[in-house]
């Protein structure tokens, strides 16, 4: 146990946590300010094809990140198509394969939440003379509860998520080496040690992220 | 109906990813700037410590940073492969050999070795103990079905792995042949649980020992002295991404590297690593700079001896004092005083008869590890030797007549009578030579710039009676031949750093002039 401790005072974890933060972080932001408005949209609006689009979403919700991290890394290899971009093994792919594995959670849980509104309140606000932007935004307003879940959902997926990060970081000391791909070295080298308190802290991160997250979800309920 | 708190909510979120995503652009555009090196390599060499241990040196070296992607060694090649890397370091000697073929690289260098053990469970149900053949345990394992953990990841050892099973005609399948997929350590780990037998690398071993309680080794010994399995030796190589094939990759960065990890003070560096830790290297340098400089084989003929530094210190040696090479960058080598081992002298405890006029006439060539080569006349090391034999054989004429003047007919060469023990008449030998005709119609004539007239009575006199017994005239090697050294020491104290331990100097005359570091071969030839 008190091996343990020690564990936590070596000088590398803050830097594997702050790097955690931020690639998961870019990641939820690109995924939420694409997957919102796309999510409230489906869920708004109904047009032909609508549900191949949601079946694809679905499907999304449940890709391999493994697989994501696999076409990201062709994709972003010198021999790919964005090789000349030089992201291979370096945060930005991070980011890439992250949002990507954000993305059909945000848009997807956003479109159900949307759906889940009561047509009462839309045509309410119509009624009031609203213009169909400033409905749209009600809308989302009203399923608020159910988009911050969606980017509570995602926020999990992508923070514990190994298997792109690694295939497309490298898991390169200090640049690229995140709590989870972190964890797998050090339980390699048989340093359980600090592979538990790497665990411990992912969990607590976890866990602090969200109750940010909810306590936003809270004081938005409340109003 | 405006929510502004929301509004605000959305506004910070807009600001923190326009943030994010700047940070991720200029985060990637430091990365493929030249200030990186992509260094693709095994999960050994990292997970060892090893690279942690002796990389800051570069980084200050280069002011460039390295970002190591630790892998297995088929991963590794596979990253070189499509130029996602600008550098390899790996182990996986016939796949690495593949891929300079495959023109993905230019080169391969020899860096370092360890050696690999047969490790398993305590009580050793399989009975491979004390077996010194890898080949012999890993049949006795099949025999014996006894449970093995497999890499199966087409790593470095997982492909030495394979060719052992392939030595020993075994196609290993079953239930008892675990192959895991996974790096070394989990490896381990798992055949520490589970009671299983598997090959690992010996640094990786030594690192875990602690970890894996119910494991030890049965094959290759306590240490790599007492491994006496030469499969089981474990070759790392190193080379720099071919630019022509991968235009994208940093070459400048990567040829720096590679130059530095097979330098002297990093292969020092290598070699030291994990001994206060472990009570010996994890690694052992084999760079041929390193190679070069701790030890140098002289051949004659069928003869040869290694002389390491230790051997060239216990010898007799010479000093040159106040000199510098001349051809040779003004500062670089010079003036000093060298201290070393006279080249006689190891010619000599090679072969006692190198000095034998028979070998008049030979070369003796210094090749050093960059592959740079110096030659020396044998003549002007043994010239205490009948001047005419010296001549006879120094100015060709050993070539058709034979060494000892018994002549010949080699193949391809027209028949040359034998010329010893007879007698000539000086003019009519002197025509016959200067014009090049009758008996010597074809051959290039022989001025009096080739031979003089003395030299030519020299040699007609030892031909009467060709031995090696001196009587008078003999050919006397310059003044400042005994100068001609396998220096060690410089201004007394050893020679170290890039120039290599062991140079040749070559004392004051008109020989001199002739350097040359890293001297890898000292070798006699014709």
């Amino acid at each position: 146990m008190s091996q343990l401790l020690s564990e936590f005072r070596r000088p590398e974890l803050l830097q594997i946590v702050a790097l955690t933060l931020r690639v998961t972080g870019a990641a939820l932001l690109l995924a939420t300010l694409s997957g919102v408005p796309i999510g409230a949209l489906l869920g708004l609006v109904r047009f032909r094809g609508q549900r191949v689009i949601t079946l694809a979403l679905y499907t999304g919700m449940g890709l391999p990140p493994v697989v994501v991290g696999l076409f990201v890394y062709l994709f972003l290899s010198r021999g790919g198509p964005l090789g000349p971009l030089g992201w291979l093994f370096t945060p930005a792919a991070m980011i890439v394969a992250q949002a990507i594995i954000a993305f059909p959670l945000v848009a997807g849980l956003t479109m159900s939440a949307v759906a889940g509104v009561d047509h009462a309140v839309r045509e309410q606000v119509f009624a009031l003379g609203a213009s169909r932007w400033q409905s749209a935004w009600t809308v989302l307003i009203e399923a608020r509860v159910g988009v911050t879940a969606a980017i509570v959902a995602a926020f999990g997926g992508t923070i514990s998520e190994v298997g792109a990060v690694m295939l497309v970081g490298g898991n390169i000391e200090g640049q690229t080496r995140v709590l989870t791909t972190a964890i797998v070295l050090y339980t390699r080298q048989g340093e359980f040690a600090m592979a538990m308190a790497l665990g411990v802290t992912l969990i607590a991160v976890a866990f602090g992220a969200n109750v940010l997250l909810l306590r936003l979800q809270g004081r938005l309920r409340d109003r | 109906m405006r929510h502004p708190q929301v509004s605000r909510a959305f506004v910070l979120a807009l600001v923190l990813t326009i943030i994010a995503a700047t940070a991720a652009l200029a985060e990637a555009q430091a990365a493929s700037s030249p200030g990186v090196l992509r260094l693709a390599t095994t999960t050994s060499t990292a997970d060892s410590g090893l690279l942690q241990a002796i990389l800051p040196a570069f980084e200050k070296l280069c002011a460039c940073r390295v970002d190591v992607i630790a892998v297995g060694s088929g991963q590794a090649l596979a990253i070189g492969r499509r130029g996602d890397a600008d550098a390899l370091l790996v182990h996986s000697y016939k796949a690495e050999v593949q891929f300079v073929a495959d023109r993905h690289a230019t080169q391969r260098h020899d860096v370092m070795y360890n050696d690999f053990v047969i490790v398993g469970p305590q009580a050793d149900p399989a009975k491979i103990g004390g077996k010194t053949s890898a080949r012999d345990a890993f049949a006795s394992l099949a025999a014996a079905q006894a449970p093995f953990a497999s890499r199966g990841d087409k790593s470095g050892t997982h492909t030495a792995e394979l060719a052992i099973w392939a030595a020993a005609k075994v196609a290993p399948s079953g239930a008892w042949y675990r192959s895991l997929g996974q790096g070394m350590g989990e490896t381990l780990i798992l055949a520490n649980e589970q009671r299983a037998y598997a090959l690992t690398d010996r640094g990786t071993w030594l690192s875990m020992r602690e970890k894996l309680a119910n494991l030890r080794i049965l094959v290759g010994g306590g240490s790599l002295a007492e491994n006496h399995d030469s499969n089981l030796r474990n070759r790392y190589g190193v080379m720099a991404v071919n630019p022509e094939t991968h235009p994208g990759v940093n070459v400048g960065v990567a040829r720096k590297f590679v130059e530095w990890i097979l330098s002297l003070e990093t292969q020092r560096a290598v070699g030291e690593y994990g001994v206060k830790r472990f009570g010996q290297p994890l690694f052992y340098p084999d760079s041929d700079e390193w190679k070069a400089t701790r030890e140098v084989t002289v051949k004659v003929g069928a003869n040869a001896r290694t002389f390491t530094i230790a051997d060239l210190q216990a010898l007799p040696r010479e000093t040159l004092t106040n000199y510098g090479p001349v051809g040779v960058k003004v500062g670089l080598v010079g003036p000093h005083s060298w201290s070393g081992v006279p080249l006689e002298e190891l010619l000599q405890r090679t072969d006692p008869t190198v000095g034998e006029t028979r070998h008049a006439g030979s070369r003796i060539r210094l090749t050093s590890s960059d592959g740079w080569t110096a030659t020396l006349w044998w003549s002007e090391l043994f010239g205490r030797v009948p001047r005419g034999a010296a001549l006879y054989n120094v100015k060709g004429c050993n070539e058709c007549h034979g060494v000892d003047g018994e002549g010949t007919a080699p193949s391809g060469k027209r028949p040359a009578p034998a010329l010893a023990r007879r007698t000539f008449a000086l003019g009519r030998v002197t025509t016959i030579l200067r014009a090049g005709r009758d008996a010597h119609a074809g051959i290039n004539p022989y001025t009096e710039a080739h031979v003089s007239a003395a030299d030519l009575q020299s040699m007609l006199s030892w031909l009467q009676k060709p031995t090696l017994t001196i009587r008078g005239d003999a050919y006397q090697a310059p003044p400042g031949r005994q100068a001609v050294l396998l220096a060690f020491e410089r201004d007394g104290r050893p020679i170290t750093g890039r120039e290599g331990l062991l140079q040749l100097v070559v004392g004051p005359d008109e020989f001199a002039g002739r350097y040359s570091h890293w001297v890898k071969t000292v070798e006699l030839v014709r």
